[in-house]
């Protein structure tokens, strides 16, 4: 572009001529047609004719104002912003896109980065701490997302049971795995015992012999695992998630209740405790009567 | 280094051997297990002269020719936890059908199956409502000032509770693998219950459900209780008395009714975790629990081999109390053995027999027959009333 405006392509001159054509053709249609008045005869009603001059007449009127110098000025001047303003806008919003998709992609690509290597021999932990770590930093937080509307407390309700859920089954999982651990260590246990009878010549022929072996060796590696805070631990998590499913689940079961004729968990519970506290009521109302 | 000698030859021979006799006791056990199998529990006669809520009043048929030696009514407190039908299991096993063919007039409390409506109910009202208002029953019909109390396990601590708040209504207090003395390390119940959130549970589940503490018990032992019991079940299964005794306990262990939640809330809090019962600092119904005011006799039974309530939780009591005349027995044997194993029903009931007829005739100052009251109505028509005449 050399910067120069061609008379024939300068868009101030254009929208001049423009307006200036509209302007003799909106008014047309008011000029062109006269009225004829004819004496004694009572005119009919012109309301759709007169609702169209009427129309005209203002789009003539807008278009004498547009073809004022000025006006038409500071309309192509606010005209000429316009592409700025769209890709402004536009700018604005492929950014916004870029950033939740680099979001998006970073997570992604996070996803069980949170668990270290290890080795072979700890692939099945390795595994569910990495599922563990991946849910909590990664997944879960989506589940935590404020709901929005008139379903919100029921979707969030949703959201939180499905979140309570996943977490059970993990707990319950790692806690199962922690339950597998004295068979591992027992077999480990009785290979090695049976190495050191065999060598020493001692093998019984009872095979009974040998389970009750196993049994008691297990039965040492069970006891010294309950006393570990790693089993207590994983049992009190387990435990707790269960509660905490249970409750979230019975809460969207409320939800549900409220829809059918019956009466709920919530309101069954206040009437027994009612019951309760009436009954105690009575017992000391019979026992103050029986002493009177 | 020699090659070590293993006798395969041998050990083949003997598989080959088993695998026989496993044959032979497969069609065996077939027949039995298609068989007509008595399985029943708790057969002796009874009657129920009282109930309340969903709590009952068992009371037990004399043995036809027993010397009743032992005037005073004895009343059996189970636990919330299980049900006592663990004390009638089967015929040639019984402590019920020992009570009474020794004379003793026996009364056992039902604690019933609690369900959602008794989720609010406490020690207090199980102490001083419940046990409160039976002890009166049987003191109103048998005409008697006083009654014996024996408690198991949990129902001990209720006894134990209700002695000191109601020491004026107990003449001899028995517990048996009664827990008192939370504060130990010797079993694995005592370990995992300081950690446990009671509130969360009891918020979750309403009642404490029969099944998870069944869950949790059988963790406390699975090599044993989960394999082991099952394997000897298998290898007894041609043995039909073997096979009916092993169902009618299987029958027994997982009928588990749900344990009221406030009640398991205070017993989890306050004793199991802060341990208030032993320390006299146990709060029920406004009331303290002051162990001092134990002032009758006390015989404690508990089991060496006892992995719910091991000995260092059981063997305390006799000393926190305020009775002179107290004993211990510590039996050689575990939790449940203690009543139906076939070598502690020689010493168990026997030892109970003895040492109340031991203070059967003793007499405290200020002690006064009652005339006995009429029986219910839901009484049997053929069943007399026993009049009390308390020797000196």
């Amino acid at each position: 572009m050399d910067g120069k405006e061609h008379p024939g392509t300068d868009p101030q001159a254009m929208l001049a001529d423009w307006l200036k054509a509209a302007n003799k053709f909106w008014a047309r249609p008011e000029q062109g047609q006269p009225r004829e008045e004819q004496p004694g005869k009572k005119e009919p009603p012109r309301s759709l004719q007169d609702s169209f001059l009427s129309v005209m007449k203002t789009l003539g009127t807008l278009s004498t104002a547009m073809g004022d110098p000025q006006v038409m000025n500071a309309a192509f001047r606010g005209a000429s912003i316009l592409p700025d303003i769209t890709s402004s806008l536009m700018k604005s919003g492929m950014q916004a896109l870029l950033t939740l998709q680099n979001q998006l992609s970073e997570k992604a690509g996070k996803l069980g980065a949170g668990a270290e290597p290890r080795t072979f021999d700890t692939i099945d932990r390795d595994t569910l701490q990495a599922w563990s770590t991946m849910y909590e930093e990664e997944i879960q937080r989506y589940l935590n997302i404020p709901q929005l509307g008139l379903n919100r407390f029921y979707q969030e309700r949703i959201n939180r049971a499905i979140d309570r859920y996943t977490v059970f089954v993990t707990s319950l999982t790692e806690f199962l795995q922690i339950l597998q651990v004295p068979f591992e260590k027992t077999t480990r246990a009785m290979n090695e015992k049976i190495e050191e009878i065999a060598s020493a010549d001692a093998l019984p022929e009872d095979s009974r012999e040998y389970y009750r072996m196993w049994v008691k060796t297990l039965e040492g590696h069970f006891m010294t695992l309950f006393k570990s805070p790693q089993y207590t631990g994983a049992l009190g998590n387990t435990l707790a998630s269960y509660e905490d499913y249970l409750l979230s689940r019975n809460s969207i079961v409320q939800d549900l209740l409220q829809s059918f004729p019956i009466p709920t968990n919530r309101e069954m519970n206040e009437l027994y405790k009612e019951i309760y506290l009436l009954k105690k009521k009575v017992r000391k109302l019979e026992k103050a009567g029986g002493k009177g | 280094m020699d090659k070590p000698k293993i006798p395969v030859d041998l050990i083949i021979k003997h598989l080959a051997e088993e695998a026989g006799q496993v044959h032979e006791r497969a069609q065996k056990a077939s027949d039995i297990l298609l068989g007509s199998l008595e399985t029943e529990i708790a057969t002796t006669p009874y009657e129920v002269v009282h109930e309340e809520d969903r709590v009952r009043l068992k009371h037990y048929h004399p043995s036809p020719g027993a010397k009743s030696e032992i005037k005073t009514p004895l009343l059996v407190v189970y636990a919330l936890i299980n049900r006592e039908t663990m004390l009638d299991l089967q015929p040639e096993r019984s402590v019920v059908k020992s009570f009474l063919q020794n004379g003793i007039n026996l009364y056992m409390i039902d604690w019933g199956y609690p369900t959602a409506k008794d989720k609010f109910l406490t020690i207090d009202d199980h102490v001083n409502v419940y046990m409160d208002n039976i002890v009166d029953v049987i003191r109103d019909r048998e005409g008697v000032e006083k009654v014996n109390v024996m408690g198991i396990c949990m129902g001990g601590t209720f006894c134990v509770i209700y002695s000191a708040l109601h020491p004026e209504k107990v003449k001899n207090l028995i517990t048996t693998v009664c827990p008192t003395n939370f504060d130990t390390q010797q079993g694995l119940l005592h370990i995992w219950m300081k950690g446990l959130n009671a509130d969360k549970m009891v918020d979750t589940y309403g009642n404490m459900p029969g099944d998870i503490m069944n869950f949790g018990f059988l963790l406390l032992n699975p090599a044993r209780l989960m394999i082991d019991k099952y394997i000897g079940f298998f290898e007894n299964m041609d043995d039909k008395s073997f096979v009916e005794n092993f169902i009618r306990m299987e029958k027994w262990i997982f009928d588990s009714p749900d344990v009221p939640g406030e009640t398991f809330r205070q017993f989890i809090k306050d004793l199991y975790q802060n341990n208030l019962l032993i320390q006299s600092k146990l709060m029920v119904g406004g009331r303290r629990v002051d162990l001092g005011k134990i002032t009758m006799p006390l015989l404690n039974i508990y089991a060496q081999f006892d992995h719910l309530v091991p000995p260092g939780a059981a063997e305390k009591l006799s000393g926190a109390v305020g009775s002179t005349d107290t004993e211990d027995l510590c039996l050689d044997t575990g939790h449940i053995g203690i009543y139906v194993s076939s070598k502690t029903q020689k010493e168990f009931a026997p030892k109970i027999i003895q040492w109340l007829k031991d203070r059967e005739g003793r007499r405290e100052p200020g002690h006064r027959v009652v005339p006995p009251k009429k029986k219910p109505a839901r009484a049997r028509a053929n069943s007399t009333v026993k009049k009390k005449t308390l020797s000196a």
